[in-house]
C-alpha cells in the first residue's frame, strides 16, 4: 500500500494543511491545482462537507468552519 | 587476523552498518508512510535494499580513501565512514542535469534525471513492486484474522459507532468527518464486506492502532 488515499482525504487534509492557521480561504481552482483533480470533482465533495458543516462555500471561495478545524479530543 | 587488521576493518564496517537503517528508513517512509517499521521484520526485498545502500557505501568510502579524498585527523576514520554511510541517500539521489523531451500529442513533458539517481529510480521502482507484496500481504493477513475473530460478529453500526474514539486525538473534524464517510461508503460499496474499510484504517493510521480497535472487540 503505497500513499493513496480517497479524494475525499486528500482535500480534507490539503484544506487543513493551507487553512488551518488562518481564517483565510482557498479558491477551488488552487485546490485543483494543488491535488490535480478537476474541479467538479472537488466540488462535490465540498458540497458533502457543506452538509455535514466542516465547511462553506461562497462564489468559488472554500473556508473551513470553526467546527471544521475543531479537534477530535 | 591481527589486532591491525581488524581496526583497518572498522571503516568500512562503520559507513555499511549507518548506510543500511538509513536507507531502509528513509525509503520506508517515503513510500509506505504508515506501518513501514514493519518492513524491518517482514520483507525480505527492503533488507536487500539496505543491503545494497550499504556495498554501495562501502565502496563509494574505498574509493574516496584511497583517492585520499578524505579528511584527516584523529575521528576521522570513525567519522569519514560514518557521514558516508548517513549522507548514502544524499549521494544516491544526486541528479547532475534533467533531459526534456515533450512527449506525445499533448506535448507533456517527461524529464530523464542524468546521474546515480537514474539509477536509483529504476532499482526502486523494481524493489517497490516486491516490497509492497509483503506489505501488502502481511497486512491483509491481518485484517483477514481480525475479521474472523471478532469484527464480522460485530453489527457494523456498533463499529462505525466506536471507531472514531481510536482516531488520533490531534485529527481535524474535517478530516475525521471525510474518513469515516469513506469507511462507510467502502461498507456500502462492497455491500457489507468490511475488509477493504479496514484496509482503509490501517493504511491511514497505522496496524498499532487498528490492533487497539479490534482488541476492544475481543472477549
Amino acid at each position: 500500500m503505497k500513499i493513496e488515499e480517497p479524494l475525499s482525504l486528500r482535500v480534507a487534509k490539503t484544506l487543513v494543511n493551507l487553512l488551518g492557521d488562518s481564517h483565510s480561504s482557498v479558491s477551488v481552482q488552487q485546490l485543483s491545482f494543488e491535488l490535480k483533480s478537476s474541479p467538479e470533482d472537488l466540488l462535490k465533495i465540498i458540497d458533502k462537507f457543506t452538509k455535514n458543516g466542516t465547511a462553506r462555500l461562497m462564489g468559488s471561495q472554500i473556508y473551513l468552519t470553526e467546527e471544521g478545524l475543531s479537534k477530535v479530543a | 587476523m591481527s589486532v591491525e587488521e581488524i581496526i583497518g576493518w572498522i571503516p568500512i564496517f562503520i559507513a555499511f552498518i549507518t548506510a543500511y537503517p538509513i536507507s531502509m528508513l528513509e525509503y520506508g517512509h517515503r513510500k509506505f508512510r504508515k506501518n513501514y517499521l514493519l518492513l524491518f521484520v517482514i520483507s525480505l526485498p527492503f533488507h536487500l535494499y539496505g543491503f545494497l545502500h550499504g556495498l554501495l557505501a562501502v565502496l563509494i568510502y574505498w574509493v574516496l580513501s584511497e583517492k585520499h579524498l578524505l579528511a584527516t585527523g584523529e575521528v576521522a576514520f570513525v567519522l569519514n565512514p560514518l557521514l558516508v554511510g548517513l549522507g548514502i541517500k544524499g549521494i544516491t539521489n544526486l541528479n547532475f542535469y534533467n533531459i526534456v523531451s515533450a512527449k506525445g500529442k499533448e506535448e507533456k513533458m517527461e524529464i530523464t534525471p542524468l546521474g546515480p539517481k537514474l539509477i536509483m529510480d529504476s532499482i526502486e521502482k523494481y524493489s517497490e513492486t516486491l516490497i509492497e507484496d509483503n506489505h501488502d500481504k502481511y497486512l491483509d493477513m491481518q485484517i483477514h484474522q481480525s475479521l474472523k475473530n471478532p469484527l464480522q460478529q460485530i453489527p457494523t453500526a456498533t463499529l462505525l459507532k466506536e471507531m472514531p474514539k481510536f482516531l488520533p486525538h490531534s485529527l481535524e473534524r474535517v478530516v475525521q468527518v471525510a474518513f469515516m464517510d469513506e469507511v462507510k461508503e467502502s461498507i456500502a460499496t462492497h455491500k457489507g464486506d468490511l475488509h477493504f474499510a479496514m484496509r482503509l484504517f490501517v493504511s491511514q493510521y497505522g496496524l498499532s492502532r487498528y490492533k487497539m480497535f479490534v482488541k476492544g472487540f475481543r472477549k
